[in-house]
């Protein structure tokens, strides 16, 4: 039995098979399924919206996502079909509060950038792509072939079919351009090009043109285009493809069983990878490792391709456990004592390198339990020569346990000198002896010292300055106060503790929501975590249930928003 | 937020292109103020620079006001020759943050160094985030930018050398409004593209760029009227966003124009590498290079500059010989630097020396264009700020704050003024003053209003 069907059979067997899995919250509205919609009938009629499976007070608003770099670099290369790979510089994203990135507003500066990207963009268009190829100036007509390229790169760039007006727009900037540039067809059609990929309607995830959403009883539930690009964008970072544009137009793409049907097709898509990267890399603050600078004169394999090697290594095991050979569970995330390795990180390791890189490795279960136990985290958090437990742990603390730190005292005192031969975890425990910092540092130190086993660059040690590793403490977890030696000791732990699989939970509905969970939340989340622990911590059954809740594909209306009742 | 509701229509853009970009003085634009006496405009310089000082080594030595009579110690020393050119503002306190319930330890403060108004704290589930304050108001260059309007084609130039690109507290201290930040332009080859709209020096007179500069236009034009429609059915605050976006478009619109460069020495910008710490200098002097020749031209008259981030983590002063392990932190980086333990610290010393010999070079390069009876540098006010007084403890006190340059005859220069923990408003309402935008209307009033002491 491979582990798809394992994994949906343990999920039907949990919640019972009949009807789809979720019976509890039966989803099926009346969208007027099997009638197609080209965008232009203008029919808008509220006949063809479905009852809101939630009351008024339980959705939420959402904010607007802007595209964020990552999604931008996707998405193009998806629309070109081919690699768009540029080192232009691409509009700013900021960590948003609910602590994923998100898109930042547009500055000068942003739309600079995106005017030069739109410019390159177009430029990959005009040099024979295939985007242009149904039309032939010669004989169909130049300004019909704008239109029909308007309107075919229109419906996957704006993720929905275009206007009449708005195909209009387009095709008048088309002529102006040509007229007062002095342009030929292909120019003009890149000029077009260039308008597209810097309109809202691109850049901006709200499908919806010129329409206002549509309101019943204080729900918005989510026009079919918009359900598409978040599962799109969700599950791939980038637009919906064919198959899933045809079941927006197929008004196939409301019930829980039709969303579950298109998360697990889209989860054994290849480009599921760019979820299961960015959540990781994200979500344990480590997108920046490949840059991170070390002290060469303590550890001279720190080169920039080690750096490099740790961050690819962090994105294959977590590829491995959600979407390849591994059993898909957190457990397996925290503790494995496997991972995916070259020369370099083998050397690290201490291991045999695999004869190909980056393939299952085991490691020294004694040593290594997770993507915790990992280089990419533990540089990532570390200083350039020494650890830093503190680092370590506060992180951990956020993102693991959801537990927030209060704000740092007014005054930080001058740090004392350490003495001559004190190991780190002793400089940290002087320090936390100030009554102005032990309030912090006694929540996440002891995290931190269960990594003191690892030094700076990730590698495991016995000894620091001559004395013995104490990795030892003891957290308080579920209601317990857990002892540990280490983190392979603490890992099945942390991976068994209600509280942290909840926080896991609640991290991948932030990641997947673009926002903070809220009040309005607790009937979908409740559900979500109920799944989550019915398929024995499946991370993919985690993703399946957000898709499918009622918080992912209704809102609130925004204060301020225009509506149709 | 009403200056983001003001539509510009095109043709107004375009009048306003030609009639502002080459004349200097600008003797129809009779509603520009913060000129002086010649009919040359007044510049703004703003410089935020993070870690404090060690006071002993910073503040002026000696007794009295008259700054010439005093001595400069080692930090500040390079500016001796300079004592008359400007004024120094000792002990200020930066109320708006200290005044914030439950405010921190000195690097959230970054964010409302230049608001005026008490810091804005976004509630956050989880802090990680980076307890996200952000700056509460728009900052003095956005208000003084948004009083002058569009007498020059860029409203404000604002750069930066090796700011971080995420975006927080710590990052960002250049706001439009409530919120809104602007990213600063790190790579002088971008600020030079917005400055002289991507001529090169070889470029000047080619006929295509009238071209490109409309066709980038009509685009533009396009993309705005998308943005107006797309922003009207939204709910409030995605509203806001949208319409922030808007309005860098149109500012877009108008810097790609195809305006006379005529009156502009168009530099070319030596080789450097932005991601490169080893850089820095180069990166600095290239920036300094598009601000000095972007006002000699009228591109623009307000800039910002940010010298690294709040805290300084991403800079090591290898080209003072300042490296190697850390002290506290991993390496002997800016912040490192700041925290070391004692007064008697050589490396905090050498480098903020350095960054004074950067300010001076700033001075002496306006100072060499000659306008009218005297230079560009008596039509400058430079405001050189530090969100930090003690580096060591990074207290929001004690802040030694410069003003430098004339201010086209505003700036009473040749001054040291101890301001017993005024709040920095009184400088920040100066610098408002200098420029002819109304003092009254920034930051928040409860903090005081234009020292009286800079006036000439």
């Amino acid at each position: 039995m491979n582990s798809n069907t394992r994994r949906t059979l343990l999920l039907c067997l949990a919640l019972g098979a009949q009807g789809g899995c979720y019976q509890g919250l039966a989803y099926t509205p009346d969208w007027d399924s099997g009638a197609t919609d080209d965008g232009d009938d203008g029919d808008d009629s509220a006949d063809d919206v479905p009852e809101p499976v939630s009351e008024a007070d339980e959705v939420a608003e959402m904010p607007l996502p802007r595209l964020t770099r990552h999604e931008l670099r996707h998405t193009l290369t998806d629309l070109l079909g081919a690699p768009f790979e540029t080192d232009l510089a691409l509009p700013s994203d900021a960590r948003g509060i609910h602590g994923f990135i998100e898109g930042d507003a547009v500055s000068t500066v942003d739309a600079r950038n995106l005017m030069n990207l739109a410019e390159a963009f177009a430029a990959e268009v005009k040099t024979g792509s295939p985007l242009l190829e149904p039309c032939d100036p010669s004989t169909t007509g130049e300004v019909e072939c704008a239109e029909r390229f308007v309107e075919r790169f229109g419906r996957r760039a704006y993720r929905r079919h275009l206007e009449p007006e708005e195909v209009t727009a387009l095709v008048s900037l088309y002529e102006d351009a040509r007229a007062v540039a002095e342009l030929d067809h292909d120019e003009g059609i890149a000029a077009v090009t260039e308008a597209m990929v810097q309109s809202p309607h691109f850049l901006y995830r709200r499908e919806l043109g010129p329409r206002a959403a549509q309101e019943v009883e204080g729900v918005v539930v989510l026009d079919p285009d918009e359900v598409a690009s978040r599962l799109s964008y969700l599950l791939w970072s980038s637009l919906p493809d064919d198959a899933l544009f045809a079941a927006a137009d197929a008004r196939a793409l409301a019930s829980s069983e039709q969303l579950e049907a298109q998360a697990r097709r889209m989860l054994d898509d290849p480009r599921a990878d760019r979820m299961v990267d960015d959540f990781h890399l994200q979500w344990l603050d480590i997108e920046e490792i490949s840059t991170a600078v070390k002290d060469v004169d303590a550890f001279p394999a720190a080169t920039e391709e080690l750096m490099g090697s740790m961050e690819e290594e962090t994105r294959r095991f977590a590829r491995w456990v959600m979407l390849g050979d591994g059993d898909g569970t957190l457990e397996q995330l925290l503790t494995a004592p496997t991972s995916l390795v070259d020369a370099r990180l083998a050397a690290l390791y201490g291991v045999d390198a695999p004869a190909q890189p980056f393939t299952p490795t085991a490691l020294d279960p004694s040593e290594r339990a997770g993507i915790l136990t990992q280089p990419a985290f533990l540089a990532r958090h570390a200083g350039t020569a020494l650890s830093n437990p503190a680092r370590r742990g506060k992180t951990l603390s956020e993102r693991l346990l959801c537990r927030a730190l209060p704000p740092p005292p007014d005054d930080i005192p001058a740090l004392v000198p350490p003495e001559e031969g004190a190991t780190t975890r002793q400089q940290f425990e002087q320090h936390a002896l100030d009554p102005a910092c032990r309030g912090c540092h006694q929540l996440i130190d002891p995290l931190g010292f269960s990594l003191e086993h690892y030094d700076a660059i990730g590698g495991y040690r016995q000894q620091e300055q001559g004395t013995p590793i104490d990795a030892s403490g003891s957290l308080d977890l579920d209601g317990d106060t857990l002892s540990f030696s280490s983190m392979v000791e603490l890992a099945p732990r942390l991976a068994g503790s209600a509280h942290v699989r909840e926080c896991v939970a609640t991290q991948w509905f932030r990641y997947a929501m673009g926002r903070a969970e809220l009040d309005a939340d607790q009937t979908s989340r409740t559900m979500i975590y109920e799944t989550f622990e019915d398929s024995g911590f499946d991370l993919r059954e985690l993703i399946v249930a957000i898709v499918t809740s009622p918080s992912f594909r209704e809102r609130a209306p925004s204060e301020g928003e225009e509506l149709r009742q | 937020m009403s200056h983001f509701h003001q539509k510009i229509s095109r043709r107004n853009l375009l009048r306003g292109l030609g009639a502002s970009a080459a004349l200097i003085p600008l003797l129809d634009q009779t509603e520009a103020r913060g000129e002086g006496d010649d009919g040359f405009p007044c510049r703004v310089v703003v410089i935020m620079k993070t870690n404090g000082v060690i006071r002993q080594h910073f503040y002026p030595q000696g007794e009295g006001t008259d700054l010439t009579q005093l001595s400069l110690p080692a930090m500040t020393e390079p500016l001796m020759p300079y004592r008359d050119r400007l004024t120094f503002v000792g002990d200020l306190e930066m109320r708006n943050f200290t005044d914030y319930p439950g405010y921190g330890a000195g690097h959230e403060n970054y964010s409302c160094t230049f608001t005026g108004v008490r810091g804005h704290e976004i509630p956050n589930p989880e802090p990680t985030a980076g307890a996200r304050f952000t700056g509460g108001g728009p900052s003095v260059d956005q208000y003084i930018a948004q009083h002058l309007g569009d007498v020059t084609p860029i409203r404000t130039l604002n750069l930066g050398v090796r700011v971080e690109e995420k975006a927080w507290y710590q990052s960002r201290c250049i706001y439009t409004a409530a919120d809104q930040w602007v990213t600063p332009q790190n790579d002088p080859r971008q600020a030079f593209d917005t400055v002289f709209a991507g001529v090169d020096p070889d470029d000047v007179g080619d006929p295509g760029l009238a071209l490109r500069a409309a066709r980038r236009q009509s685009i533009l034009d396009r993309v705005g009227l998308d943005l107006e429609s797309f922003a009207s059915r939204l709910g409030r605050d995605d509203r806001d966003k949208v319409l922030a976006h808007l309005q860098s478009v149109r500012e877009l619109e108008q810097q790609v124009g195809a305006s006379d460069l005529s009156a502009c020495t168009i530099p070319t910008l030596g080789e450097h590498d932005i991601e490169q710490n080893d850089d820095y200098p180069k990166i600095l002097e290239a920036q300094l290079d598009v601000m000095v020749n972007a006002f000699k031209c009228d591109r623009t008259r307000v800039a910002t500059i940010q010298l690294t981030n709040g805290n300084g983590s991403n800079t090591v002063f290898s080209w003072l010989g300042i490296s190697g392990p850390g002290q506290e932190f991993g390496i002997r980086d800016y912040h490192d630097i700041a925290h070391r333990p004692g007064d008697m610290d050589q490396d905090k010393i050498a480098a903020e020396r350095w960054y004074m010999e950067q300010l001076v070079a700033l001075m002496e390069r306006l100072d060499s264009v000659p306008e009218g009876s005297g230079t560009m540098l008596d039509n400058t006010i430079i405001l050189w700020a530090n969100h930090m007084g003690n580096g060591g403890a990074h207290s929001s006190n004690e802040l030694p704050w410069i003003l430098a340059g004339g201010g086209a005859g505003y700036l009473k220069t040749g001054q040291y003024l101890s301001m017993g923990g005024a709040p920095t408003n009184g400088v920040l309402r100066a610098l408002c003053e200098a420029m002819g935008a109304d003092p009254s209307g920034f930051g928040d009033p409860v903090y005081g209003d234009a020292i009286a002491a800079l006036r000439a």
